[in-house]
């Protein structure tokens, strides 16, 4: 998957539209299901997706096959343009009608051919986060997925705000060196 | 520990950097973070390479197809914008073509390595660029080497300083944004400034570097305050 997303970059970063489109139609379902889960909200996310792919656009020439894979530099985009966007609208999930939650695609029992699908590098952090511990590892994952702070975790899980503090910073803990 | 201090500790940074990409760095410390982000290119490398470790965490999502119209406003926004992209493009390298860093920087190698500013090659050993005043003089020589991870400048002309201002090297990302410091540079002779793995990582990315006279007491964390003095293309080096 991620090849293919890397030489479609490579076309783009020369003004290539065809290969844009492609890159569009391949990559989009998983970046707007991204950008939903942290907006929220269905228009905010397009709004989102959007911008983001024209800095995908923009920046094609940018991005190092070297540093990562090309669809994770693209998630990272979609990602911080959609904390930007929150940020600038002051929008909290408390605001909005939750549509999107739960971590049931992230779960340890997958699907074999859904697993086989997963990139080496996602299998590898999976395998990371199997090693924490239940409260660690959700607390880290609702904060990529859905941008929960702590505060909201704790009312979310009903843990106190010390508790789900300690549970992320145990968990990065963990989890450095075996990203390392 | 102040914060500047803080900021340099590879302990804390990395860890601010995980916790920024893992997205559990929330509010003012993630806002301080990202100005910090900005400013110094150690921060940024590091954080890149965990943002790039979690976006794989986008790969197990559910796929949701957006409405069509997405697709239409992103079409027409960028066939709207490849003009200006165009010209950008042909400036750049006109930028180059008046040469005479490239010229220069072609006599730091050795003779088994060339010198290509074109080339975005991840097999880079080495960059180079030769810094040059308002008059095109080259007044100083830098080179990056990967073998022993450091960033040397050397003064090839004195540059008078007022009292209370040192020379500070900076570097400007290729695509834009706020220059980043990397360091205090003497104003004669030779300057060594010691990189680690993820800061030679980011050398590709980088395309200008600069130095300015600035107050002695100008914290890394407050941004470039001078006019540039000297300016140069940062260019890679490869083995053949």
């Amino acid at each position: 998957m991620e090849d293919n997303f890397a030489e479609l970059l490579e076309l783009c970063a020369e003004q290539d539209q065809r290969a844009f489109k492609k890159l569009y139609q391949e990559a989009s379902p998983k970046l707007y299901s991204l950008a939903l889960r942290l907006l929220q909200k269905p228009e905010l996310a397009e709004d989102v997706l959007q911008e983001a792919f024209i800095k995908i656009w923009q920046k094609a020439g940018t991005y190092n096959s070297q540093k990562g894979k090309a669809f994770t530099w693209m998630a990272t985009v979609t990602r911080n343009t959609s904390l930007d966007k929150l940020r600038s609208l002051k929008l909290k999930a408390a605001e909005t009608n939750v549509q999107y939650e739960g971590l049931d695609f992230a779960s340890d029992d997958l699907e074999p051919d859904h697993q086989e699908d997963l990139s080496q590098e996602m299998q590898r952090l999976r395998e990371c986060l199997k090693q924490l511990q239940p409260a660690q590892r959700e607390c880290i994952l609702l904060s990529y997925y859905y941008g929960h702070t702590h505060q909201e975790l704790s009312v979310k899980l009903n843990k106190p705000l010390g508790t789900v503090k300690a549970w992320i910073r145990r968990g990065l803990e963990s989890l450095k060196p075996c990203l390392s | 520990m102040s914060k500047l201090n803080r900021y340099q500790n590879p302990e804390i940074f990395e860890r601010l950097a995980m916790a920024y990409a893992a997205g559990t760095l929330h509010g003012r410390a993630r806002l301080r973070f990202e100005a910090l982000k900005n400013q110094h290119f150690y921060l940024e490398a590091t954080t890149n390479a965990y943002e790039s470790k979690f976006g794989n965490l986008a790969e197990l999502l559910p796929g949701e197809k957006p409405s069509d119209q997405v697709w239409k406003n992103i079409e027409e926004n960028i066939q709207v914008d490849a003009p200006a992209r165009n010209v950008a493009k042909k400036s750049w390298f006109g930028w180059l073509s008046n040469g005479y860093a490239y010229a220069l920087a072609a006599l730091l190698v050795t003779t088994f390595m060339i010198v290509n500013p074109l080339s975005t090659s991840p097999d880079a050993v080495a960059y180079a660029a030769v810094l040059e005043d308002f008059e095109n003089t080259p007044v100083a020589i830098t080179r990056i080497t990967h073998d022993d991870l450091s960033v040397s400048v050397d003064m090839v002309k004195d540059i008078p300083l007022e009292d209370g201002k040192v020379l500070k090297l900076w570097c400007h990302p290729k695509n834009g944004g706020e220059p980043r410091m990397m360091g205090e540079v003497s104003k004669t002779g030779q300057t060594i400034i010691k990189i680690n793995a993820n800061q030679w990582e980011h050398m590709q990315t980088i395309g200008i570097l600069e130095i300015s006279p600035e107050p002695s007491n100008l914290s890394d964390s407050k941004s470039r305050k001078n006019i540039v003095t000297l300016r140069g293309q940062l260019s890679p080096i490869s083995e053949k």
